[in-house]
């Protein structure tokens, strides 16, 4: 227990618990809507994206998070923009995106002259990434997403129902689903260096998933979300921190088992007849 | 206002041609329907009926041609327009109520950045009244009959208040109740003057709910008032030769009627 309280003595678990539960609450309340919008993939493409644009910052010398941010948006904006036209379908465009900023950010790497120690990080997560600076740029992009989403909720909410609805009510469904896109992608990038490319999807999914198995009322629907985000990656840093595991991995097991308790109340609650 | 639109053309549509990439689906059609009609667009399977809805309420991309509704083009009247979709477009799992589906019929006029307020719900409330529908405005709409759920829907449009109304098989797969519902609704927006164009299959009701018929099959093959239009040499041509009836049967095989 002494251990645990020591953790928090240190600036960069201060820091990380900081970042990280604001963006574990940010994050959760997206994620009911990538649900919703059975987006879970949009958010995969789009955090792989980041891997190219990060491994391409470190080769030129820029700061890993412009790098992310541009490749983010370009992924995003080029799975929206085919999801739209529909010339190609929008798992096919995830899949192109997805593969290709890998594919480029291998061979960035492999450019890099230096050896490349923090890589590891970016895949997977490592709060001792998280600096100062960082502190600033996140807390930036999470007020504008909540601002951003309490101006838009209802209309996010609509096209998420029946986007030829949204339609017809007035609302103006392209701008909103880039909009969408958008604030997915720079979630993503201020939260690579807590959870790890490879892993950030599970981030902007699992909590919105595991609410909606315990309620289908929408109001709870988000506040459980926030609740799993957010404890899980309370306890999720605690446990990384003393074991020192890759911070995004732990995070998302604890969420996984949050997902197989939702989904084993829910077949018992069915299962004695509740609503 | 509503005395003006008597004078006018409730929608408008010419040449119209629409493609899924290069294939045609709706071929240069061009027709016109006076306000206050309860019109029904009757055709076979894959005539391009849902497509013609879609493609006038701008969803779908036009190969050529043009719409007008009340002598504007749709983007200028959007305010005026009610849509019904076909029920398999909807995600009946989705966390939502009634109530909040009539509500969200509200959006475009109460600006969607805008939460609503007393009076929509109120709003709402009555409109769900009038489909008999308000016991259940609090229930998850997983939870409605398919019928209540089509009713929900119909509410929602009333929400809108439109001056022309769009609904994509609004009959399909519900029960009595709700289908007399339908009518009777069908029935009070035709006395409001208000225009409603529905996507019908059933043959056997058509004459008797409708009273402006317009039959498609790729092409226009009529449009007129009921009297005028539905004969066996029409639906003939529309069901491309086969016995009007024989294709109804197959319909309802392919619904699982029969």
């Amino acid at each position: 227990m002494s251990q645990i309280l020591d953790l928090f003595q240190y600036p960069f678990m201060q820091r990380a618990l900081l970042v990280g539960l604001l963006l574990s609450i940010v994050c959760s309340i997206l994620s009911v809507f990538v649900v919703l919008r059975r987006m879970a993939f949009v958010g995969h493409g789009i955090s792989h994206a980041a891997f190219g644009g990060i491994a391409f910052a470190l080769l030129v010398g820029w700061t890993p998070a412009w790098g992310a941010a541009i490749s983010c948006l370009l992924a995003g904006f080029f799975i929206a923009w085919f999801g739209h036209s529909k010339r190609i379908s929008e798992d096919s465009a995830i899949g192109l995106a997805l593969t290709i900023t890998m594919a480029l950010g291998s061979i960035f790497i492999a450019l890099r002259q230096s050896y490349t120690p923090d890589i590891y990080g970016y895949l997977f997560g490592n709060i001792l990434l998280i600096g100062q600076e960082d502190l600033f740029l996140i807390i930036t992009i999470c007020f504008l997403n909540i601002v951003l989403l309490a101006f838009f909720f209802q209309a996010f909410y609509s096209i998420s129902f029946h986007e030829e609805l949204a339609w017809v009510d007035g609302l103006p469904i392209h701008k909103l689903r880039f909009l969408l896109i958008s604030m997915l992608a720079l979630l993503i990038v201020v939260s690579v260096k807590l959870i790890g490319v490879v892993l950030i999807s599970a981030f902007l999914l699992i909590p919105g998933l595991t609410a909606c198995q315990l309620s289908s009322r929408i109001n709870w629907i988000f506040l459980l979300a926030c609740c799993i985000g957010s404890s899980s990656v309370f306890f999720g840093l605690i446990i990384s921190a003393i074991y020192d595991l890759p911070s995004g991995a732990v995070i998302v097991v604890l969420q996984f088992i949050c997902f197989i308790l939702a989904l084993i109340f829910q077949k018992i609650s069915a299962s004695r007849g509740l609503p | 206002m509503k005395k003006e639109n008597h004078n006018q053309v409730a929608l408008e549509v010419h040449d119209l041609t629409v493609a899924y990439h290069t294939r045609p689906v709706l071929w240069n059609i061009d027709f016109e329907i006076p306000p206050g009609k309860l019109v029904a667009i009757v055709g076979p399977n894959g005539a391009g009926k849902s497509t013609l809805l879609k493609s006038i309420l701008g969803l779908l991309p036009l190969s050529s041609g043009w719409v007008k509704i009340f002598d504007n083009p749709y983007r200028k009247v959007r305010q005026k327009v009610g849509y019904v979709p076909q029920r398999g477009s909807v995600d009946w799992d989705f966390p939502t109520t009634a109530i909040d589906v009539v509500c969200m019929g509200r959006y475009g006029k109460i600006g969607w950045f805008r939460r609503p307020k007393k009076e929509d719900w109120e709003a709402a409330e009555k409109f769900l009244a009038q489909v008999e529908m308000e016991k259940f405005a609090h229930r998850q709409i997983s939870q409605l009959s398919g019928g209540q759920q089509q009713r929900v829907f119909l509410a929602r449009a009333l929400a809108q208040e439109a001056d022309i109304y769009f609904m994509d098989e609004p009959f399909a797969g519900v029960d009595a109740v709700t289908e007399k519902a339908i009518v009777r609704l069908l029935e009070e927006l035709r006395e409001q003057k208000k225009t409603v164009i529905v996507v019908h299959h059933d043959l056997q009701t058509v004459k008797e709910y409708f009273d402006w018929i317009l039959l498609l099959n790729m092409r226009l093959i009529a449009n007129g008032p009921t009297e005028e239009v539905y004969n066996e040499d029409n639906l003939r041509k529309t069901y491309g030769g086969r016995l009007a009836i024989l294709s109804q049967a197959a319909d309802e095989v392919a619904k699982g009627r029969l």
